[in-house]
């Protein structure tokens, strides 16, 4: 653990001083409470609707959420083969044909989307 | 127990030093928006109007906090603190100057010298997602939650880019470390990241920029015309989602400085030398001298986040911003591809060198 259990600290120190300043706004700050500062703001148009589960959106969100999860995935696997790299290269150069291969295959996935214009908005 | 103390006083100094920055930031980005377009920008509170920023602080202290009746009170509570939380969290593994030593005891002026910073730092960052959706649908208010997803969309699309220029630079110094990424920069100027791969620096830059919200990637929030995830917030919660942007851009450009520019290190000053000349120009103890020297690196990494930060605002008074479609375009035709070529160089040229 160690230097682990340092990391709390910045922890406490930002949250408590966000709720702090919170706090102390809300008691400094004037309740008036008019009727039409608790409405939604719309530039002062009659709210039609709230959102909802029943609002659409987009499909391209879910798209991009979709491909980052696979491409985030793609990057977490970049990692360790970066760690071990400078003192394996040199060794084997198998590594780098591997790693070449991986690659290769998410260059191939990019184009794929590219192509199906998903990526074009 | 002392040990424990000690980070505590680190912890809160490196807070403090944070959150100090937000005003400056603001009195620098006002007053050099006014010195590029040929205007005085805010004079009139304190000597060149420093005191705005404090001003300005205390103006949103006492406005009404107003929390509307449609909104999901407990999670529009806390997605300000969750953003401020998560920009105080992600200085915990930066370095900010060498050893010093207190009470016979050695220590590094930073939160938490852990081995895996590097990743930490990326964990904290992509967290930083969650505080605008949270705050977004919390609202309850459909330009907010459009708002939310916009900046979501943009956060997620960029993060590859930083993910994969992340990856690269484990490649280029093999550590997760990022004291000793520092340190291996400690041999001149040309042992500098700067020197050694550009290419990684130009891609950090840019997505730390889309990252931070910053024009020109500001879709998220616009302040002039777009109406952002934060409509509904009013107040010090307001105030806290843009300080957290500030303190945002100042991680991200410590971040820069400590991966390309040597952290604390000048070339030509040997701390080790400045703390022994130190210690005979005071004539006392070890300690001090140590602490005055890494106080003194402290001030360095800040002078050259400042270099940094100079650059987020000239740009920002630069360039105009994109349109959405033209930001999605260049993150994943743009960014991305150039990522992933920026990992193949680096990987090339660390082989080449072997």
């Amino acid at each position: 653990m160690g230097q682990y259990i340092h990391l709390i600290f910045p922890l406490v120190i930002g949250w408590g001083f966000a709720f702090a300043v919170i706090a102390l706004s809300h008691f400094l700050g004037p309740k008036k409470n008019l009727k039409t500062d608790l409405t939604p703001y719309e530039c002062g148009v009659e709210v039609v609707d709230l959102p909802s589960s029943k609002n659409r959106f987009d499909i391209r969100f879910y798209l991009v959420a979709i491909l980052f999860l696979v491409f985030d995935l793609e990057v977490i696997f970049l990692f360790p083969f970066a760690y071990i790299f400078k003192s394996v290269a040199t060794v084997s150069p198998f590594l780098m044909i591997e790693m070449g291969v991986f690659i290769a295959i998410l260059l191939v996935g990019l184009f794929y989307v590219w192509k199906k214009d998903v990526l074009i908005w | 127990m002392n040990e424990l103390i000690v980070h505590f006083g680190i912890a809160v100094l490196l807070f403090a030093v944070q959150a100090q920055i937000v005003p400056v930031l603001i009195w620098l980005e006002r007053r050099g928006a006014g010195f590029i377009q040929d205007r005085l920008g805010p004079n009139r509170v304190g000597p060149l109007g420093l005191f705005q920023p404090l001003a300005d602080a205390l103006k949103l202290l006492f406005k009404q906090d107003v929390v509307p009746t449609q909104v999901h009170t407990l999670f529009f509570l806390i997605a300000p603190a969750v953003v401020v939380g998560l920009a105080a969290m992600s200085v915990a593994t930066i370095p900010f100057g060498d050893t010093f030593t207190l009470m016979g005891q050695t220590y590094v002026l930073q939160v938490a010298d852990v081995p895996v910073g590097l990743l930490y730092l990326l964990a904290i960052g992509s967290f930083s997602v969650y505080g605008i959706m949270l705050g977004g649908w919390a609202s309850s208010n459909k330009y907010a939650l459009f708002g939310a997803m916009r900046a979501s969309a943009q956060m997620i699309s960029y993060e590859l880019g930083l993910g994969i220029g992340m990856a690269s630079i484990v490649l280029l110094y093999s550590t997760f470390d990022i004291r000793d990424i520092v340190l291996a920069q400690q041999a001149g100027l040309l042992s500098w990241g700067i020197i050694q791969a550009p290419w990684i620096f130009v891609l950090l830059l840019v997505t730390i920029f889309a990252e931070t919200n910053r024009l020109p990637f500001d879709l998220a929030e616009g302040e002039a015309e777009i109406v952002g995830f934060h409509v509904e917030y009013s107040s010090m919660k307001f105030a806290l989602f843009f300080m957290a942007e500030y303190m945002h851009m100042f991680v991200g450009s410590v971040l820069l400085v400590a991966f390309f520019f040597g952290g604390w290190a000048l070339p030509g000053v040997s701390y080790v030398n400045l703390t022994s000349w130190l210690q005979s120009f005071i004539g006392g103890s070890f300690e001090i001298a140590s602490v005055l020297t890494v106080l003194l690196q402290l001030g360095v990494v800040i002078a050259k986040t400042f270099v940094i930060l100079w650059i987020f605002i000239w740009v920002r008074w630069s360039f105009p911003r994109f349109r959405y479609d033209q930001l999605m375009r260049f993150g994943w035709q743009g960014v991305l591809p150039y990522a992933i070529l920026s990992f193949v160089l680096t990987a090339a040229c660390v082989y080449v060198k072997g």
